[in-house]
Order: C-alpha cells, then structure tokens, then sequence
C-alpha cells in the first residue's frame, strides 16, 4: 500500500503535522509513504487548521483522498485506512 | 534552477564579493562575519523552508510567468489567494527565525513595479513592462533574492527632491547616455541589501514635474561598480562577536540594515524601469508601500508568535503559569497579534485586479493593518517584560555561568522551577530580552513603527480612503436629515 502526504503551508498550525504522519507510518510499517504526486493508493492531506487552505485539486488518489485539520482525526487515519480495506475484500 | 538550496544560497553571496563597510572597515567576506551571518541565516530560511514538504505549499507556487515551481519570494499575484498566502507564508518564516527575514520588500516592489510599468507603457509607449519581466524570469529562473529600496535620505523632509541644498538627497540621474544612465544618491535602512543578489531601486515619494531627475527605478546587482553599503549599528551588536550562543538570546537568526551608496552608478537601458515619468513616482510609491503594509501583518506576527511562547516558557520556568494575571497577559498578547493577522489577511482577502493582471490589497486595510503594527508589538512586547520580570537584564552572563567558581552560585541563586535548569530559564529570557531591546528590537519594534513608512504616513492614507462623506451620508439617512 502506498500513501501519499500532502502538507498545508503550516503558517500557524495546531498540532504537530509531521509528528502525526510519523506516528502513523510507524503504526503502518506494512505501507510505503512518500511525498503526494497524485499516484497513490491512498493522499491524506495534512492540514494545520480548519481553513484547510492547500490546494490538492491536481491530487487524485487510487483509493482515497482523506483530508485530516486536528490531531484527532489524524490519529483516526489508520483505523479509517483499515476499514475501507476491510470493505474492498 | 528554478530553487536553490539553502547552502547554494550562501555561496552565492559570498560570490558577489559585495562592498561591505562597518565599524570603520571593509568586511572581507561578510558571509562569515558574526555580526552579519544571523541576517544571512535568516534569507537561507526561505530558501530551505521552500524544500520541506510541510512548508513548501506557502513556500512556493507556480510562476505565471514560466510555469515552473519557484519561491513565492519572487512570484507575481495572480489572485486574492496569492495575497493571503503571501501573509501566511510571512508568519511561517517570522516562526522559524524570530527575526526579519528580508525577502518580502523585493518580493513587493516585484509587483508594485510589474502593474505600473504596465500602466506607464500603455500612457507613454515606454517598454518598462518588457525590461521588468525579463528581469523577473531572471529573477525566478535563479531564485533571486532582490532588495527593494525605496527610503531616499531625503534631507530637508519641506522641500521636495529638485530644492535640496544637496541634489543628491534624493536618488537621481546624473547622466542620461544613449545605452543607458548614471545614477548617484543613497538609500537608508535597507535590511536586505548585503544580502540579495540586486537591488530594485524606486522613488520615495509622489513628484512634480521639477523632479523629473528623481523618477528613476531600475535594478543592478549588488556588486555593481561604486555601490557600497555601510552596516547600521543595533543595540548589543558586539555581543555576537562574543562567542556566547546564550547571551545573544538568537544565536542563529537576525537582521541588519545598511546605507546604501550609489556613487555614480551605471544602469543599462534594459534595467530601467521609469525615468521621469514622474506622474507615475506617487502611484509605484502607494502601491509599494500599500504590499509591503500588507506584509507587516504576517512577518510581524510569526515574530510575536514566537515572543508569546517565550513569554509562557518564562512563566512556566519561574512557576508562575498559573497566576490569572499570567494567563490574562498571555491572551491579550495573543489577541493583540492576532489583530495584526486579520488585518493583513483582510486586506489580502479584499485584493482586486490591476490593469496589468496582477493582484493588488485593499488599500485602506493594508494601511490599518501597518498602523496597527505601528502600536501592538510595543505592547506586546511591553507584557513580555513584565511576565519576563528584571532578570531578563541583569542575569550575568554565559561566561560567569560556566566559571568552575562563580558559576554553581548562579545555577544556585537564580534557579527557578525544580524541573528546569538555570541555564534553560535564562536561555529564554535573553531571547525576550533580543526580541524587546536586543538587536531583534530593531525588526520587531522600531520597523514596526518605521518601516513600510512611519505612523502618519498610514493615517493619510487611512484619511483618503476611509470614504467619510459616505458615513456622514449613512448617519442623515437614520437620522432623518434632509440635506
């Protein structure tokens, strides 16, 4: 499984971003991340507020596209991940 | 090379082997001095945030001009998003370097010049427009940072540019050849020249048709032949020749400012961008200084962000953090600088279309926004100082810290919280003290109240465009008055 990160611009972010990626690839060591290139089974957008302002329209997942503002939701990646693969077999 | 590195950056200084005098002498290679590599460090920032995956969406953007990837330092606004970019992208760097970063007043002197070469072409036949954008693809192309100078030494400040008892008051042309001009004068205060590849220079202030000499704006590199820059003195200065990480409070980031001389300087023709056009100086001018308004309500704002939180570490440190008064400080620091980001992303927000293409703030916020920058850092950072409490300035220094004898009585006497070092609570009281009255107290207080112009210039402009005539109409219309 590959997963693709797009980050927001972080001017004023409310949690830790790319603390909560590296959380979740080391929770999924089965899956590959790498920067988003549009490619990927799986974007999650890393956004540092609710104003969600990164542009990711050019961004098309194989998958999912599953944009994240709070580390609550970051944290529920994995488990959303999960779910959606369970439904596809 | 559409973005260089933060390390190809600082070689490409060094390169330019600019002309670099301070405390009396020339610097040999100003990118290893300590007093001027914090400034240096602060414009590597831009560069290296521009390749992190988690900044680079503020960080770059694609060129109108070439289509490729480049910094947002150089880029022209094609939208009211761009603007309000252009503010979130100026937190982040005030964030990450807690000092003036320098890359914007190019950046806002990019797009003041690019609509009004347009404008002056269009009335007058020039090619300005096309001498500009061949500049700026260079500009994008090599990941330029450009120094936009404005402030002329402007002298008797009654008199306007042609009635000086010295001509040279004012930038000028002193000879117009047939491949190009030669130009003399000075600009002051310019933070980012010894450390941008060119310098954009435009008129400081609207003129008539005496000062046709004075109506000049154009670009030459940094290194050209009799220009030289002379570094301007910051209080506690010489503490970075000093070695003490800890006594600078900012050991890696900075700014400093220069005069910058232009002793009869050559400019070729396709580097001219007006040349007496004067009705055209006050309108470059307004729009200049209307972006760089704009921008004083994201840099200012990342810096203060930065104070707030060295401001609760101080409490925490000295066990304070729970005192009502602590925390109500706090919050009004917060919604102080928090008041400087809405007006900058208002005005942005509020930005319109030039006949050019590119996009313009709303005037009347931009100039609210800087008029609040003119008065909320000092408070802000007044409330630093009294959460800080005195030891901000009489805490010894990093020397007697370390002394094997005098040292263990400081760590001892001027402990705070069990958790916490001596040390680490006075790591980040210099910071407040760099900030507040440090060699940062330059960016963050006085080119607040200064820079982009000083408070009155912001209140004509508030004057102008603050549309009385139609609030006094608003007020007849309830109170039911006829004429």
């Amino acid at each position: 499984m590959i997963i693709g990160i797009k980050y927001c611009g972080g001017c004023n972010p409310r949690y830790d971003r790319t603390g909560a990626v590296r959380s979740l690839a080391s929770a999924m060591p089965y899956a590959e991340f790498r920067p988003a290139a549009g490619k990927e089974d799986y974007i999650i957008i890393v956004c540092g507020c609710p104003a969600e302002c990164v542009d990711h329209s050019t961004l098309t997942a194989g998958r999912e596209k599953i944009i994240v503002h709070d580390k609550e939701k970051a944290a529920e990646i994995k488990e959303q991940i999960e779910i959606r693969e369970r439904k596809k077999r | 090379m559409a973005l260089m590195t933060g390390a190809e950056y600082i070689e490409s200084i060094r390169n330019l082997n600019l002309q670099i005098y301070m405390f009396g002498r020339k610097i040999d290679d100003p990118t290893e001095d300590p007093i001027l590599r914090p400034s240096l460090n602060s414009v590597r920032a831009t560069y290296d945030l521009a390749l992190m995956p988690e900044y680079e969406d503020l960080m770059t953007v694609t060129s109108s001009v070439t289509g490729k990837k480049i910094n947002r330092f150089t880029h022209i606004h094609q939208s009211t998003d761009d603007l309000i970019k252009k503010v979130k992208m100026q937190r982040l760097c005030g964030q990450k370097t807690a000092a003036c970063f320098q890359r914007c007043v190019g950046m806002d002197a990019f797009n003041a010049v690019y609509s009004t070469t347009y404008e002056i072409d269009r009335k007058y036949g020039t090619s300005y427009h096309e001498n500009f954008l061949k500049f700026l693809e260079y500009s994008q192309e090599n990941d330029l940072t450009v120094d936009g100078a404005m402030t002329d030494p402007k002298g008797d400040r009654n008199l306007a540019p042609s009635r000086q008892a010295d001509p040279d008051l004012y930038l000028r042309v002193v000879e117009r050849r047939p491949d190009g001009i030669v130009v003399r004068g000075a600009k002051a205060h310019q933070t980012g020249i010894c450390n941008s590849h060119e310098v954009l220079v435009m008129p400081t202030i609207a003129m008539g048709p005496d000062d046709k000499d004075y109506a000049v704006s154009f670009t030459v590199p940094t290194n050209a032949e009799n220009l030289f820059m002379v570094i301007g003195r910051q209080s506690c200065d010489t503490r970075k020749t000093e070695g003490s990480a800890l006594d600078v409070g900012n050991c890696e980031f900075g700014g400093v400012e220069a005069l910058v001389i232009f002793d009869n300087v050559f400019v070729p023709n396709d580097r001219i961008f007006l040349n007496g056009e004067t009705e055209f100086a006050g309108m470059l001018v307004e729009r200049f200084a209307g972006y760089h308004r704009q921008s004083y309500g994201g840099c200012k704002v990342g810096v203060g962000d930065v104070l707030i939180g060295a401001s609760a570490l101080a409490a925490e440190y000295n066990g304070a953090a729970k005192a009502s008064h602590i925390k109500d400080k706090l919050i009004e620091m917060t919604h102080l600088n928090e008041t400087l980001y809405s007006s900058g992303i208002a005005c942005s927000a509020e930005g319109s279309k030039t006949e050019s293409g590119n996009y313009i703030i709303d005037l009347l916020l931009a100039n609210v926004c800087k008029q609040n920058v003119t008065r909320f850092p000092y408070e802000i950072a007044r409330l630093a100082q009294d959460i800080a409490g005195g030891l901000m300035v009489t805490a010894p220094s990093e020397k007697d810290l370390k002394d094997p004898k005098i040292g263990p009585y400081i760590e001892k006497y001027l402990a705070g919280t069990a958790e916490v070092s001596t040390e680490t609570r006075l790591k980040v009281l210099r910071l407040i003290e760099n900030i507040t009255l440090g060699t940062a107290a330059v960016g963050y207080l006085t080119e607040s109240m200064h820079g982009a112009g000083s408070p009155q210039a912001q209140r004509i402009m508030i004057s102008r465009q603050g549309n009385l005539e139609q609030k006094k109409n608003l007020a007849k219309a309830i109170a039911k008055i006829d004429k």
